[in-house]
């Protein structure tokens, strides 16, 4: 994880307070606090690294413009995750079909060690578009991105308990179609 | 005042199953109120430990699915955006400055050639009158037709 992306409650909201009055140097503080985790949560929903670059620069323009409406009863980061998740939806919705994952990925001798991994990636990436849209929102803030339960579930604007509903139901449908890579990619048992 | 009790609400394998299933096997990941609970059962129960193992196995799967930070070019133009945005709000400004100079402009021309049309109307006013008199200058108009 990043170094610079730790930021404490108190201070986050001194921060964003200071964004509201137009202090650059406090948005600088924000960006380099939470730029990464929004790119990559952007990238894992959208599958697109180029997209996602595009979604940050949008989500932090309206951190900037529509700062002074941000209430402070999320964090901050949850704020800027639900304009990303929102903006990600709108992005994904307006694609054709056939852009939506690159499945440009064609099994030829048996690959060992990086490219190995690399392809598990690209599968498992594959697998987490095919996902409905809430539930991929939902495991990717959760097991990537370690949001608590609770703090998805706001981003979500859910209860917890259908949050820990689609969690399952995405874990399920993941188990399900990624079945023929876990017997001997999966970490080991304890 | 009690102190407050470190022993957990023990927990049912059917809740812990159900977290396992939401939150996959990593305890950190799970609601902070029911991991302890959650840690006295895996040391009893068997069945909890093989759910953990199968939940495991979909964990690493997923991890292997990395993806790079962010490029440095991509901080450098969000950081520009509070700049951008300057820019764009003075843009805007001039913008209608310059669209509330050029409809006065138009304002003025329009007004300008309206005077003129005016004036051409007078001109064809004029006209008709002379018209008018030279049809009646044909006529005989002496004093015994007048009524």
């Amino acid at each position: 994880m990043h170094g610079s992306e730790r930021l404490d409650g108190a201070d986050e909201l001194d921060v964003m307070r200071k964004v509201a009055a137009g202090d650059a140097a406090a948005y600088r503080t924000l960006v380099d606090a939470h730029l990464p985790r929004i790119v990559r949560f952007s990238e894992r929903f959208l599958g697109s690294s180029a997209e996602a670059e595009d979604v940050a620069q949008e989500t932090f323009l309206r951190l900037w413009t529509a700062a002074s409406g941000y209430e402070p009863s999320a964090r901050p980061l949850t704020w800027l995750y639900r304009i990303a998740h929102n903006l990600c939806i709108d992005r994904f919705r307006k694609r054709k079909p056939e852009t939506q994952v690159d499945e440009n990925q064609e099994g030829g001798d048996r690959p060992s060690g990086l490219m190995m991994r690399k392809q598990t990636s690209e599968q498992v990436q594959k697998a987490l578009a095919e996902l409905p849209e809430r539930q991929r929102a939902a495991l990717t803030l959760v097991h990537y991105e370690g949001l608590p339960g609770i703090e998805a579930a706001q981003v979500l604007e859910i209860s917890v308990e259908a949050l820990e509903s689609l969690l399952s139901r995405a874990r399920r449908t993941l188990r399900e179609s990624l079945k023929t890579l876990a017997p001997d990619r999966g970490k080991e048992s304890p | 005042m009690t102190e407050p009790s470190t022993t957990p609400e023990p927990m049912s394998l059917t809740r812990f199953s159900a977290l396992v299933d939401a939150y996959g096997a990593e305890l950190a990941r799970w609601p902070e109120m029911e991991e302890a609970a959650a840690r006295v059962l895996l040391e009893r129960e068997p069945e909890a430990n093989r759910l953990l193992s199968e939940a495991l196995s979909l964990d690493g799967l997923l991890d292997a699915y990395e993806v790079a930070d962010p490029r440095p070019r991509v901080r450098a133009k969000v950081l520009e955006v509070p700049i951008a945005a300057e820019r764009s709000k003075r843009k805007l400004g001039w913008r209608l400055a310059w669209a509330v100079a050029f409809s006065s402009l138009i304002g003025v021309v329009s007004g300008a050639y309206t005077a003129t049309d005016l004036d051409t109307s007078a001109d064809d006013e004029e006209w008709t009158e002379l018209a008018a008199v030279s049809f009646y200058a044909d006529v005989d108009l002496s004093d015994e037709d007048l009524p």
